[in-house]
Order: C-alpha cells, then structure tokens, then sequence
C-alpha cells in the first residue's frame, strides 16, 4: 500500500470519527431535513459559516420546535449570515457569526459596516457580540452603534467592552433603565481610557457624537 | 522558535482536542484496513518474502511514522475546521465535495490566532433532584452528550469547564436528557427566530 494511500484513509477516518455525517437534521421529518440539507450546502458553497445554521437546528430542537419552525429560523439564520458577511468583507467565519448575531438583535447592515470600519481591520467578534449585548438590553440601536464604534476609536480592549456590556445588562437586570446604565458605564471606561484630563462631563459627548478622541 | 510549553494555550488546546477524539470503533479499523488492502496500487507494496527482517522493520515503522502522521494530520485539519467554523460541529449533512469546501473555505478570511483560541469557561447549576445535567449551547451544538457535568461531592452542584471560541453564546442546561433549564445566574436573551429564551455568555478575546 503506498503511503499517501493510508494516511489519506487514516486522516480520513480521524476526522470522520467526530463527526456525525448521517444523523438527520429533525429525525422523522423528511421534508425538514431535505430543506434543511439544501440550507446547509448552499451556505456551504457560498462560503458562508454553516456551524450557526445547524447550531440552530438543534436549538431548535433541544427546544421542541415545531420542524416548520426550524427549517425557517435556519433560513433566517442563513439570511442573516448572508448580509453580515457582505457588510463585513473581508471577514472571518467568528466575524461573519458574530455579525449574523448582532443582525438577530436588531443591528443593520449599516451598523455593521460602521463596527467594521472603526476597528481599523482588527476581527470585530467581540463589538459585535457587545453591540448585541447591548440591544438585548434595550439600549436603542443608534445609542448602541455610537459607544461601541467610539471606543473602539479610541482603543478600547475587548475585555473592556466585554465589561461594559456586561455591566450594562446586569445594571439593566436590576432595574436601571437602559440609557442611565450605559451612560453611567461608558463615562467609567471613557476615563479610563483618557486618564489625566478627561473628566466624565466632557468624556460624556465626544462619547455621544461618535466624535473619536485620541487616548 | 520557542518551544511549546504545557501552560501555552495552543497546546492546551490540542490537548483538549486530543481528549475529546472519539473511541475508533473496530469494525471501523476493520473497515479502513480492508479499504487500504484493496486500494493497493503496485507491485510494490505487495508484501515480498524476500524481503529482509529490516526492510520490514522499516516498513513497519513507516507505517507506524506514517499513522502518527496522519493522526497529526487529522487533528491539524480538525483543529482548523473547527478554528474557522467557530464552534464543534455535531451534526452535519452528506460530505460536499471537497473543490466546492475549497472555495467556500477560500472566500473566508483566515482569522488572527488569537482570535480563534478558546477560552475555558466553567459553568455551574444548583440542583438536587437530577441523575444526569448536561451542558448544552451554540458552542457545542446543543448536544446533550458534548458536555455532561459532573455532581459535587454533596449532590447538588453541577460544573463543567469547556473551551468557548470569542463571542456572544446562548446555552442552557439539559437536565435527565429531556428538561432544558436556563442559567439562573447568567444573562437571558430571546432568540429571535424561536422567541424562546437562553442563557448569554459574553467570552472575550485573550
């Protein structure tokens, strides 16, 4: 036996041994599983992430939704990626998932282009994932689009957003309302990123008008 | 170049990923095995008793070579896979050929190292009245065999740690193999496309 020959089966089957490759979409639903195997490798061809669209299949599932139910959640999930990877370009597959997140809560297409251009080519999962936190706990798009993409102007970690937006949600979860808690946040990190002079008053509206202040 | 050391995080990674390989079954083996012996192309890879005690050695400890690479070979490209596709995929349709995932890997833009690592993140569920809780989210799937948790010694803490790519991830917990129980703890979002609820888990970059 040549060489290439085993290790091309033996590679073969170290990935095939993880991976589930005739377990049906929704077992007992030919239909569903026939539209959703088209969903899956049309995604696929295009070059589109396809982990999202399953995850939510079996999201779908784990939750017993009716098949109808989640063959159209995987199609709008489909959908979904589809505009974030446009927005995007050039995108990666966690950028492209993120993107079809942020999309789920309410961002547009113009809000990811905005995240995408502030980053200044740095991946963009984590203000995507951040500016979804965000909406999720009400902070109106435009608000929300503004503070991510103006910290990230000014050089704001990932852990820092990270923080923000989880500072946010919890402020929100015990009753704050969504603006005061965002702005109460953002006037924090905005010192912090402007030490030595950047009072919180003054930090408050270049952080508002999106007007991005050097560190 | 540096070497590798156990606290690096790719080697954690590989590690993890090393762990979670599954069992190879025998009929599986039996099966790769027959598909070599009928796939052999020449003369030369017959087996020749001629042949001296140390040419087979070498053959035997090519092919041994030649296995280990493979495996590397396999977790490499898994590892990559799942790097790019951002979360272990459990289920998936019939194979596309591989020209068309080519292409479709091709109009993706590699993601920076750092982004792609995963971060161990420890989940926990009080509840007594439970013989089987499972970690179930986007990050596995939602496969309720991907990550069962283990019971504190007093009964009624559940845990489980497990490597999650940067992101927003949505998770629950399955309880007996049929309950889904949300996090009491963490943050809840709806799902859009289902209006059912989630746990969030925010996992920021290294």
């Amino acid at each position: 036996m040549r060489p290439t020959v085993f290790i091309g089966l033996l590679g073969g089957l170290a990935l095939n041994a993880s991976a589930q490759g005739t377990q049906p979409f929704v077992p007992g639903d030919a239909d569903a599983n026939a539209q959703l195997t088209a969903l899956v490798e049309t995604a696929r061809t295009n070059g589109l992430p396809i982990d999202p669209i399953v995850a939510k299949v079996q999201y779908g599932r784990v939750v017993h939704a009716e098949p109808s139910r989640i063959v159209a959640s995987a199609r709008a999930v489909a959908t979904r990626l589809e505009i974030a990877r446009d927005a995007l370009a050039p995108a990666s597959a966690l950028d492209i998932t993120a993107g079809a997140d942020a999309l789920g809560s309410g961002a547009t297409k113009e809000t990811l282009r905005a995240i995408r251009t502030a980053s200044g080519g740095q991946p963009v999962v984590t203000p995507l994932a951040v500016l979804a936190q965000l909406l999720s706990s009400n902070v109106p798009l435009k608000k929300a689009t503004e503070i991510v993409t103006s910290f990230l102007r000014r050089g704001a970690t990932p852990e820092q957003l990270v923080a923000l937006g989880n500072n946010v949600n919890d402020d929100v979860t015990h009753g704050a309302a969504a603006l005061a808690a965002l702005d109460a946040r953002a006037r924090f990190l905005s010192g912090v990123l402007a030490p030595g002079g950047t009072s919180a008053a003054a930090a408050a509206p270049g952080i508002a008008s999106g007007v991005p202040k050097k560190p | 170049m540096s070497t590798p050391t156990p606290e690096d995080p790719i080697v954690q990674r590989a590690i993890d990923e090393l762990r979670r390989v599954p069992a190879v079954s025998d009929d599986a083996i039996r099966q790769v095995v027959q598909a070599a012996a009928a796939a052999r192309l020449s003369p030369a890879d017959e087996p020749i008793e001629r042949a001296s005690i140390r040419s087979r050695s070498i053959r035997i400890w090519s092919a041994v070579g030649m296995a280990a690479a493979a495996a590397i070979v396999g977790f490499v490209a898994r590892g990559a896979w799942l790097s790019n596709d951002s979360t272990v995929p459990q289920a998936t349709v019939a194979a596309v050929p591989s020209s068309e995932s080519a292409v479709a890997a091709s109009r993706l833009v590699a993601s920076k190292a750092s982004d792609v690592v995963a971060m161990p993140q420890q989940f926990v569920l009080e509840i007594t009245r439970a013989q089987r809780v499972s970690l179930v989210g986007d990050f596995n799937n939602w496969s309720p065999t991907a990550a069962p948790m283990t019971r504190s010694s007093d009964g009624g803490l559940w845990s489980v740690i497990v490597p999650i790519l940067p992101g927003r991830h949505m998770y629950g917990f399955m309880v007996d193999d049929s309950i889904f129980v949300l996090d009491p703890r963490a943050q809840k979002a709806r799902d859009p496309d289902l209006g059912t609820e989630g746990s969030v888990r925010m996992v920021g970059r290294p």
